[in-house]
């Protein structure tokens, strides 16, 4: 008992370090979760959520009542997917091809680079796309017309899109998680690879037999979060990159713009809160599944 | 010891919890109080004759719609109408300046935290705000808004919902009509006179000669709000214009004058006509659909020679000042009649919370009667902000040295206040306008709609799928990018498998008994 009040009290000023962390996310994580409860309710602000009526799973009805209700749950896993994998790959590539740079000048130029369209706002980004994608006057047409081809309306043909939302995507988020890996490549011990020049090894293989098993744990965590938000899309990069177009809903419908386009006029509450909760359960869910997966096949990864 | 802290963080945990849930169940019953109660308060006070000297004072909050650009001098500007309100009715005006790109956001919480916003107008949100019980039901005030029923007339009509009155319209341009807007310079010089067009069919054939002469442009564009030919709500079978009745258009009077019967638009010839116009005209390349920049820019930029545009007496002047070049109209249904339908987009509310409806309904009674207050709101102080040309027509002018980009009070949002037909006209633009609008308001159809509202609360599913459907499909045969033949098939397929049927029966049913209960 002694002791292990000792060892409490040897633990206030790490409770006292949390606490910050503790607090926020209980304001901003924890207490908004009561509003859970608005998905199973017919909100009506002027009753309040606790007095409006229950109306029991009908929030949730037309998420799935839509023939199209499959098309939006695949385009939305499938680009995630895509985007989580091809993020990783390309992301410690770019991580580690920066590590390499020596110049520490020109290392920072390069990394303020490429993390800029991370910080670009997706409308600034849907016109940019526009400006290579119009059909009149855009850079690929032109460039399509010169060459001797024919102008394509990109913004016509729902085929193309899975192209080109991957590649925004990416190149918009390979700044952000190529820094990630970068800061975990440069705590990588130095001798390892003095060791390694040594016995010989030539770049390919130190980056084969020491840096990647080094950030194994940093692609893993990156990856389990990643499946958290398997049922989310970025609304910016669906929405407004493709213009609202109706022709392309085909490839670029997703559950946040199908659930933004159903409740624009209704504004019911009660069910975009039911598509909220909906997602939030599928991601919890995968998170759960993906974690246990790990944590069969190497109990260190796992994140808990 | 660990276990036992674990509990109490999992106690502190929940009792916050609690706290936070009763805060606001407390917040929501103190702040908000329900309709009913407002206005079973409000009912002992007596009618506005009867006069009782000493008077409270009494400070309102009421929305002004501004474009962004507040203007500088506001409050000297609310400091003189608050001489003329205060003097008659001992009541202060505050005004809530709002942005329309901000108004979803802003208003919604301020409606839905119960701040205070004693008048305000609904727009896009009308609907929204009645189900979730914003509006108050002002009937019961009838007196206290008399003049302003007086000058509305039939249009009383638009601010009700079921036949309670929930919202009192602004006086401008109430009936619904579409015009294109033509750049009057560049017919002028291809020879087209609009009189002459009668039909889609000659439309096409004006816009395809000036597709030749300035192969360039744009002859009729589409812009950011929508395809060249999106807001055409025509019947072409019966030369008259659509009632949406609601903006979803899921279900729609084709006929609103003679036929009460809810149609599915997107299964009409007329839309087909239509959708078969856009993909036509897109590929011959005399209509386009630029996504990103809006119409009037275009043609303001030079690209582009027309557009559709709302028709109402003062559309040249508007026009022509949004695309920076002199416009001539073409009403797209030359011989058909202007439609009144339900207008409710700048409709006046009194917030179901709102201590004294009574006194709020005065002040907007006397905003509707009184000139000087709708000027000093429209254009400012005179002698500071504008001065008199002509005081009985009612024409005014900037100061020298001023316009509307550096004079310190411009409001572009004139057209939300609530008595238009008061405001001075500019020199330069027509000075009759408003008499002519009032005309106008009154030479069109009314629908038999007028005053329905549907209530979505048994189809708000079925209307959310069916959104969905409408959005994919509706703009892009609009504008041109599928093809009619095989499309409009698909469009309707999918409609029905949303569930159209249930909607339109459901607001069959609504419209039936709407229109038996005002029989009675």
């Amino acid at each position: 008992m002694n002791k292990k009040l000792r060892y409490f009290k040897r633990s206030i000023p790490f409770y006292i370090m949390f606490l910050p962390a503790f607090i926020y996310f209980l304001i901003n994580n924890y207490l908004p979760m009561f509003g859970i409860i608005m998905a199973f309710k017919n909100v009506s602000f002027r009753d309040g959520i606790i007095n409006s009526p229950w109306v029991g799973l009908t929030n949730f009805k037309f998420l799935f009542a839509s023939a199209d209700a499959w098309l939006i749950t695949r385009n939305t896993v499938l680009y995630n997917v895509v985007f989580l994998v091809l993020g990783q790959l390309l992301g410690i590539f770019v991580g580690i091809c920066l590590s390499e740079v020596r110049n520490k000048k020109a290392a920072r130029v390069y990394q303020t680079l490429i993390l800029l369209p991370h910080l670009m706002s997706m409308v600034i980004v849907s016109y940019l796309a526009n400006a290579i994608l119009n059909e009149n006057y855009g850079l690929l047409n032109r460039i399509l017309v010169v060459l001797g081809g024919e102008a394509i309306n990109w913004y016509a043909d729902a085929a193309y899109w899975p192209y080109i939302l991957t590649i925004i995507r990416i190149w918009a988020s390979i700044g952000f998680s190529s820094v990630i890996y970068l800061s975990s490549i440069v705590g990588i011990n130095e001798d390892y690879y003095e060791a390694a020049c040594l016995d010989g090894a030539n770049k390919w293989q130190q980056i084969r037999h020491i840096t990647l098993p080094l950030i194994k744990p940093t692609t893993v965590t990156l990856i389990i979060l990643g499946m958290g938000q398997m049922m989310r899309s970025d609304f910016g990069l669906f929405y407004l990159v493709p213009l609202n177009t109706g022709a392309l809903f085909r490839t670029t419908q997703t559950i946040d713009t199908y659930v933004y386009r159903a409740l624009m006029t209704l504004g019911n509450t009660g069910m975009s809160a039911a598509a909220g909760f909906y997602q939030s359960i599928v991601g919890f869910l995968l998170i759960l599944g993906a974690n246990w997966l790990i944590r069969k096949l190497s109990r260190e990864l796992a994140l808990f | 010891m660990k276990g036992k802290m674990n509990t109490i963080l999992v106690l502190l945990l929940v009792l916050s919890i609690a706290i936070m849930a009763a805060a606001c169940d407390g917040g929501s019953g103190t702040t908000v109080g329900t309709p009913s109660q407002t206005t079973a308060s409000g009912g002992a006070t007596t009618s506005p004759s009867e006069d009782e000297p000493p008077r409270d004072p009494l400070t309102v909050k009421m929305l002004l719609m501004t474009s962004g650009n507040n203007p500088a001098e506001m409050a000297k500007v609310t400091a003189a109408v608050n001489q003329i309100t205060v003097e008659k009715l001992n009541t202060t005006v505050e005004f809530t300046e709002i942005a329309i790109a901000d108004f979803v956001q802003k208003v919604n919480l301020m409606l839905s935290t119960g701040e205070q916003l004693d008048l305000f107008q609904g727009l896009f949100l009308y609907q929204s705000f009645y189900a979730n019980g914003y509006l108050l039901p002002i009937d019961d005030f009838a007196p206290y808004y008399a003049d302003i029923a007086d000058l509305l007339g039939p249009y009383l009509d638009c601010g009700k919902i079921n036949n309670v009155q929930y919202s009192l319209p602004n006086l401008k341009d109430i009936a619904a009509d579409t015009c294109i807007v033509f750049r009057k310079d560049l017919i002028h010089e291809s020879n087209i006179d609009l009189k002459t067009i009668k039909n889609f069919d000659q439309l096409g054939d004006a816009l395809r000669i000036l597709k030749q002469k300035y192969p360039e442009m744009t002859p009729l564009a589409g812009g950011n709000q929508g395809p060249a030919l999106g807001v055409a709500l025509v019947n072409f079978d019966d030369n008259c214009f659509i009632d949406p009745m609601t903006d979803d258009g899921l279900g729609v009077l084709m006929n609103p004058t003679k036929s009460s019967e809810v149609t599915n638009y997107y299964a009409t010839d007329s839309f087909a006509q239509m959708a078969q116009f856009a993909w036509d005209w897109t590929k011959e390349g005399i209509i386009a659909w630029d996504q990103l920049n809006g119409s009037a820019e275009q043609v303001r930029a030079g690209t582009a020679i027309s557009y559709l545009y709302a028709w109402a007496p003062k559309t040249i002047a508007e026009a022509s000042a949004n695309s920076g070049h002199a416009m001539e109209a073409w009403r797209i249904l030359p011989e058909g009649n202007a439609l009144a339908g339900n207008s409710f987009f700048w409709n006046w509310c009194v917030n179901s919370d709102t201590k004294e409806p009574e006194r709020v309904l005065e002040l907007l009674n006397l905003m509707f009667i009184d000139a000087e207050i709708n000027n000093l709101l429209a254009w400012g102080i005179e002698g500071e902000h504008y001065q008199v040309v002509d005081r009985e027509k009612g024409v005014i002018d900037f100061l020298e040295g001023h316009h509307t980009g550096n004079v310190p009070y411009f409001q572009w949002t004139k057209f939300s206040l609530p008595n238009n037909f008061l405001q001075y006209v500019l020199k330069g633009d027509n000075p009759d306008v408003w008499k002519e609008t009032d005309e106008w308001n009154k030479s069109a159809d009314v629908s038999l709609a007028m005053g329905f509202s549907v209530d979505q609360g048994k189809i708000a599913t079925q209307v959310a799928v069916c959104n969905n459907v409408v959005e994919e499909y509706r703009n892009a045969l609009l504008g041109g990018l599928l093809d009619p033949a095989t499309e409009i098939e698909k469009f309707n397929a999918a409609l029905q498998a949303g569930g159209i049927e249930e909607i339109i029966a459901e607001k069959q049913s609504q419209l039936d008994a709407f229109l038996a209960a005002k029989g009675n």
